[in-house]
């Protein structure tokens, strides 16, 4: 008589043909439904080699997910119209900036997502939102409470939208509100931007409403446009692995330590700590960016 | 060998008027079945392979195994055939231990009854509160939609009440678009934005093929019939996506429903229909009155544990090995392997074998009949060749009682009964020889009722056989669920078994402990994982 401990034994299952294609291979261990919410994932959003891309995708590479915490919208008077005068949320390696007029710089507030006298919760930023009186916020997360802030995912409420399909109606609504700028082709529809409806007289006249994202034409468009506009609903999420772009400027928060400045006296974050070091040697090490060792 | 659903369709290439296509119980019919069952099977495999890489899928499949490698002294004798194949005795035991639990497994030959057998335990996962499983409701045209976020679950749809289903209008200006569906705008499992299109052909019950964790909208289309979007619910009816039913009158995918009896004890049967019309437009156009558009094809009693009476409360197909799982109030699952029970060879009786050739037939309504009711039959001269001397019609029941058919039709006595033909000497014809009439039968056991028909003429005695079923199933596998009063169960899109009540669910995970030795490679695969497996020699 023998004792014996078994082990993992993967066999064979469709969906790994399909984790082929893409290039995610099932984990020793993984489930097949946990494996196939991982590939359901990378099907709607790829991953691909640009930042927002990068920063999305990082952690679904080791079976880790980001965790919709939060959902930011807007407050609105009695037309159904924002309270914020142009709404701008954006989240960096070590801040949240919360915006109520992005184009004249004016904070609604912001806050350093580490330190415990700063937001280092979860339940700090949502007490922030809460007594906002320009954004509302709705938590989706039952255990957000007692998550660290700092990973928070990177990301802001800039949003871009490319070639739309125009419908052929002189009254097109867009598929998101909030415009703030737009790009269309060159096409006899868009000649001469009006200011109100009245003006559109002639072929070649259009207005757009940028608050509702719609388009009034004086003849039937064809073709599509881009435009920027801001993405609310603002879902937030964390991260299990939060990455970020090293050259953002906020990273001195976390990677700085202060020193006197002599012509202000003031403290100045400008002093590499052990932290970025550690970053700046694992960088080197690969690529030391100098002639020789 | 359970009865294929199938077996209808082969028998339909017969012509009309043969025994082969008409009665169940016939040869022909019967040795069909054989065929119908392997197919039925394949055609299992081959709806999983369809899907095989859509990553909304029903049925997942297993992915892994666990497996121990064998020592040289735990391995049995080799036997070399003279054939050159080499077979191995049986282990005489293997035990697994995980935590304080041992289990004694039992072996399997295959790698197919490895990863599909009936599971021998279920142990709970975990349980979820859920205070409100209705999503979106229509009534009568007024929409309600909670927006909350939820636990992903494959929306469950049911459409009833509709009287319209608007056709495409054909002028110009076209203000209807012929299309019949739902749009659902929501979250995903991953919280991904996500449009999804059912397809709504006609009143019924859908699934969503997401898995919604927030729904955001719904925007119906194309008919005016009372919506409502659930988490899970317990339905009319539910579809089997592996089998079809065929009958006389409509193909299509089988459906099942629970029905309560109304006689003594209230035993609950399956009704196996499938519906007439697929689309809604054809014949729902405003009319007040909608036609009955079900093809029932068969009826069976779902029995519960040790072939009692249960009261079933649900059922639900599952996604990997098709087996209908049914809840019932005392909180067990019980297993079935679903089918109509195939028609055995007639009983066998002294002088009433069945011959080839037949002059008179018996004609029941239905070849199958509810337990503790009358079933009408009708005798029918089909073949009037020569004119009929005497008629005896006897049955036999499931317990081997034979009984024959007295003069007023209704009763049956093992005393024998004879009727006899008019004008027999001389009659100028066979059609007034004989008069065909009705008459009934109790059906007061489960199981198959064979009815034999022998008729004389001057010159042969011929007998005819049909048979009648009342039909049952039993549990091939039970297990209990720790909930006090349950309401449903249904299969989650990671294909665990969910039970529900009013609070919430309870999601089950099943346990197969067996284990199949491959001796060629000094391993043996398991489908469980265990802190220790014991094996003996």
């Amino acid at each position: 008589m023998s004792t014996y401990t078994p082990v993992y034994h993967k066999i064979w299952n469709p969906l790994d043909d399909v984790g082929a294609m893409y290039s995610f291979v099932r984990f020793n261990g993984e489930l097949v439904y946990e494996y196939r919410r991982r590939l359901l994932l990378e099907a709607r959003d790829k991953s691909g080699p640009t930042q927002k891309q990068f920063i999305s995708t990082i952690n679904r590479q080791l079976a880790q997910y980001d965790v919709p915490v939060f959902k930011i919208t807007l407050k609105t008077d009695v037309d159904n119209n924002p309270l914020a005068e142009d709404p701008f949320i954006s989240i960096t390696s070590t801040y949240l900036y919360v915006y109520h007029d992005y184009d004249n710089d004016l904070l609604d507030f912001s806050t350093q997502l580490s330190g415990v006298e700063n937001s280092i919760l979860l339940s700090d930023v949502y007490a922030l939102f809460t007594a906002s009186t320009y954004f509302d916020i709705e938590a989706i997360d039952e255990d957000y409470a007692d998550r660290l802030s700092i990973n928070l995912k990177f990301s802001d409420t800039a949003g871009y939208r490319e070639n739309e399909i125009l419908l052929q109606s002189r009254e097109v609504k867009l598929k998101y509100p909030l415009v703030k700028a737009l790009y269309p082709e060159r096409s006899p529809y868009f000649l001469n931007e009006v200011l109100d409806l009245a003006s559109i007289v002639d072929d070649g006249d259009f207005y757009i409403d940028y608050l509702q994202g719609v388009i009034f034409f004086h003849s039937y468009p064809s073709g599509t446009v881009s435009y920027a506009y801001r993405d609310f609903p603002f879902v937030m999420y964390w991260q299990p692995i939060k990455a970020w772009p090293y050259n953002d400027p906020d990273k001195k928060y976390a990677f700085k330590d202060a020193i006197v400045a002599d012509d202000t006296g003031l403290d100045d974050l400008v002093l590499i700590n052990t932290d970025e070091a550690s970053v700046i040697n694992t960088l080197q090490k690969v690529h030391p960016l100098t002639w020789g060792e | 060998m359970i009865r294929s659903t199938r077996t209808p369709k082969i028998a339909l290439a017969f012509p009309d008027w043969t025994v082969a296509r008409n009665d169940p119980s016939s040869f022909t019919q019967r040795l069909l079945n054989v065929w119908a069952g392997v197919v039925d099977f394949q055609v299992i495999e081959q709806v999983k392979k369809m899907e095989e890489q859509d990553l909304l899928k029903y049925s997942l499949g297993a992915g892994h195994l666990y497996r121990f490698n064998l020592l040289d002294d735990d391995m049995p004798d080799v036997a070399i055939n003279p054939n050159g194949t080499r077979t191995w005795p049986s282990l005489s035991s293997v035990t697994a231990t995980n935590g304080d639990d041992s289990y004694s497994l039992t072996e399997v030959t295959t790698l197919e009854e490895l990863l599909y057998n009936l599971p021998t335990r279920i142990a709970l996962l975990e349980t979820q509160t859920i205070t409100d499983r209705t999503i979106y409701t229509r009534v009568s045209g007024v929409e309600t939609l909670t927006t909350i976020h939820q636990l992903p679950h494959r929306l469950k749809i049911e459409v009833t009440g509709s009287t319209n289903y608007y056709k495409q209008t054909a002028s110009r200006n076209v203000t209807v678009s012929g299309l019949h569906r739902i749009i659902i705008t929501g979250r995903d499992i991953n919280y991904q934005s996500v449009v999804e299109t059912v397809e709504i052909p006609d009143d019924g019950i859908y699934l969503a093929r997401n898995f919604f964790t927030e729904v955001e909208a719904v925007d119906p289309t194309g008919f005016d019939g009372d919506i409502s979007i659930y988490l899970y619910n317990v339905s009319d009816y539910v579809e089997d996506r592996y089998r079809i039913a065929i009958g006389d009158y409509a193909q299509g995918p089988l459906r099942l429903r629970l029905v309560e009896d109304d006689i003594e004890d209230n035993p609950y049967y399956l009704q196996y229909f499938t519906p007439i019309e697929k689309l809604g437009e054809s014949y729902r156009d405003g009319q007040d009155e909608i036609p009955e558009n079900e093809d029932l094809q068969w009826e069976q009693y779902i029995l519960g544990l040790e072939g009692t009476f249960a009261t079933i409360l649900d059922i639900a197909v599952h996604p990997d090995t098709a087996r209908l799982y049914a809840l019932d109030d005392s909180g067990n699952i019980l297993i079935y392997d679903i089918g109509p029970t195939p028609f055995g060879p007639p009983a066998v009786v002294a002088d009433f074998t069945p011959t080839l050739a037949t002059y008179i037939e018996l004609d029941p309504l239905s070849h199958w009949a509810h337990y503790a009711t009358d079933l009408q039959f009708f005798t029918v001269f089909k073949r009037m060749r020569l004119p009929i001397h005497s008629v005896q019609i006897i049955r036999v029941s499931p317990s081997a009682v034979v009984e024959y058919l007295q003069s007023d039709k209704v009763s049956w006595d093992v005393s024998s009964y004879t009727f006899y033909g008019e004008d027999i000497d001389g009659a100028p014809s066979p059609d007034i020889s004989w008069k065909d009439f009705p008459f009934t039968s109790s059906m007061s056991e489960f199981g198959q009722w064979s009815y034999f028909c022998k008729v004389q003429t001057s010159i042969d005695t011929t007998v005819f056989h049909t048979a009648v079923m009342v039909d049952s199933i039993l549990p091939v596998a039970h297990f209990s669920v720790a909930v006090a009063i349950p309401w449903g169960l249904f299969f989650d899109h990671n294909n665990h078994l969910v039970v529900f009540d009013s609070d919430g669910i309870y999601v089950y995970q099943e346990f197969l402990d067996q284990y199949l030795a491959d001796f060629s490679n000094h391993q043996v695969l398991l489908k469980e994982s265990y802190d220790s497996v014991e094996v003996t020699k």
